[in-house]
């Protein structure tokens, strides 16, 4: 059995929301509707959305605190944050706190809808990790340790390939700079390391490293893998 | 205080020390020729003048100030001691300052005039921009959704999709707008804080072209960034901006179907890097003025849809990072070139 996935939109502007259901909709997505914290608070409770979009500048308690005040419950449920163009700083507090991704406004609906899938799928994979990943020329063996890109071996040393395989274990999501360094190093590199082998895995895995596919930077945020496309319905036990 | 004016105003006080050195180095020239101290006043009267129409009113009070003391300090005796001996350089001294303030305060107010007009011609310019720019997209978004709505059983397939694709392309001319408008007021108001780290010119520039990947469709972008290129030192954030505004600049002032080249070269501690395209070039004289807010390179034959906004933010945006950016046209062939200098990591070790 199957059933449609339930997304909670949280903004306090009346067209976005309508612009929202409208396309949630016509995906065949149920869906709910708050504008302001506490009352997204109180539906989050009542009606166990799958996931909620989350605009981060509602009047009176920001979407920052409905951010902590959700992950300080223990709730689980997948957040993606609507944001301004020139709030980089404030994406990564976001993040930080526990949103799982976000996309900045003005966004393509299709967009946002990628963004939900990838964080719902995680949510729902968030212990199993796949054995093989692959997405366009690039074919990861994790349990051998292998990756290929069109067809051919390539070798990375064992940090690239534990930079590459938390990218793929991540794939679709954005990755804080901060998260990385702490996953990676322990949290002691500097985003320079980062930035140094960033570029040597595009040089590895990328078609043109100039014009990354795979490896996608989020300016002032972090770095995203390309993650392959797939629907997306929820399995009722 | 905002974080603009600060520097700004550290620098104009900065300045008029050096103007009121200056007319001490000229007194104490003039003292070598035995020319009695009571005449120094002019040359400091003229210090404090030229502080009021470089700098304004109160680094202009300021100035009198400080040339108050140099004056009595250096000039009159006993001389290096703040303390005056004859009564009548009393008299000189107080004149002085009475002249020195009311005169600042003339040539002040001529500055103040001229800002003023130079703020109306902006104005002026600005509500030009603004009123076109805003008003174009909105216009052919707001006509070809009327028609959608009016006409959608008649319109053809093909029609709908052009009048769509309309909507789309205007409104994120729109958003280009408006994010230039925002970059603009917030260099303005001394809101862009520069965020510099350690960056990789190449996943800066490969940011900027998946952003401007719509607006280059008709262009051919050839990337030459060698591997092993330093970090350099900058906000990625500010200069992802900076480099969509230039091949956005690019897009508009170059044909269709023209390469537009992104260069990247190590300069001893720095690190350039060129657009060039294959425009018509700048016109004589305007290398720098291409620069100034709502400034438009525009030929006889062809009205712009440019902002005058672009290239301004650029150079603001790399100021903010110490970086500079300067325009000329190419040597040997046809096109406009942009060339970008900033700070490698290697010249910080």
């Amino acid at each position: 059995m199957s059933r449609p996935l339930r997304i909670l939109v949280v903004d306090d502007e009346p067209p976005i929301r309508r612009l929202l259901r409208t396309s949630f909709a016509a995906q065949g997505y149920e869906v709910s509707e708050a504008d302001d914290s506490p009352s997204a608070y109180r539906m989050l409770r009542a009606e166990d959305p799958d996931v909620m979009v989350l605009d981060l500048g509602l009047p009176g308690k920001d979407g920052f605190e409905l951010i902590r005040n959700i992950r300080e419950a223990a709730l689980t449920i997948p957040i993606v944050v609507l944001s301004s163009r020139t709030d980089e700083a404030g994406k990564v507090r976001a993040l930080d706190m526990g949103a799982d991704d976000y996309v900045t406004k003005p966004f393509g609906t299709d967009e946002l809808l990628a963004r939900i899938r990838v964080a719902v799928r995680h949510r729902l994979h968030q212990d199993g990790e796949h054995a093989v990943f692959e997405v366009e020329d690039l074919k990861a063996d994790l349990v051998r340790r292998v990756v290929r890109v069109r067809g051919a071996e390539v070798k990375f040393t064992p940090r690239e390939y534990d930079l590459l395989r938390l990218l793929i274990a991540h794939a679709g999501k954005v990755l804080t700079h901060k998260f990385i360094l702490r996953e990676v190093w322990g949290g002691e590199g500097e985003v320079q390391y980062l930035r140094i082998y960033i570029r040597t895995l595009r040089q590895k895995i990328e078609r043109d490293p100039e014009r990354p596919q795979l490896i996608l930077t989020e300016q002032g945020v972090g770095y995203r893998l390309k993650a392959p496309d797939g629907t997306l319905r929820m399995e009722t036990a | 205080m905002n974080p603009r004016t600060a520097p700004r105003g550290v620098k104009a006080y900065a300045g008029t020390l050096a103007i009121v050195a200056a007319a001490v180095a000229v007194g104490l020239v003039l003292q070598q020729a035995r020319i009695p101290p009571a005449n120094f006043s002019l040359v400091f009267l003229t210090a404090v003048l030229v502080s009021a129409i470089v700098y304004g009113l109160w680094p202009a009070l300021f100035a009198c100030i400080a040339s108050l003391f140099a004056y009595n300090f250096f000039f009159l005796p006993p001389l290096y001691t703040l303390t005056i001996e004859d009564r009548s350089n009393i008299v000189t001294l107080f004149f002085f300052g009475v002249v020195a303030f009311v005169g600042s305060n003339l040539a002040a107010r001529v500055r103040r005039q001229n800002v003023i007009a130079e703020t109306e011609r902006l104005r002026s310019a600005m509500l030009t921009s603004l009123s076109h720019d805003l008003r174009t997209p909105l216009a052919s978004i707001l006509g070809a959704v009327s028609s959608l709505r009016a006409h959608r059983r008649s319109l053809t397939g093909p029609s709908q999709d052009d009048l769509l694709a309309t909507i789309h392309e205007e409104a994120e001319r729109l958003h280009r707008f408006i994010g230039n408008l925002l970059d603009m007021t917030r260099l303005e108001c001394g809101a862009v804080a520069a965020k510099v780290e350690a960056v990789d010119l190449s996943d800066v520039t490969g940011t900027a072209l998946r952003r401007a990947e719509n607006i280059l469709q008709a262009h051919r972008v050839e990337v030459d960034i060698p591997p092993d290129l330093p970090l350099v030192e900058l906000d990625p954030v500010l200069f992802e901006q900076v480099l969509f505004n230039l091949l956005d600049n690019a897009a508009k002032y170059a044909p269709r179907h023209t390469d537009i080249r992104l260069r990247a070269r190590e300069d001893g501690p720095l690190v350039t890097m060129e657009v060039a395209d294959q425009g018509d070039g700048i016109p004589t004289g305007e290398s720098e003025r291409i620069f100034d807010r709502f400034h438009r390179a525009e030929s006889a034959d062809r009205k712009r849809a440019g902002t005058g906004l672009g290239l301004a933010i650029c150079r603001g945006f790399l100021r903010a990072m110490k970086s500079n950016i300067v325009a000329a046209n190419r040597e040997g062939e046809r096109g406009a070139v942009f060339t970008i200098t900033m700070p490698s990591t290697r010249s910080a070790s």
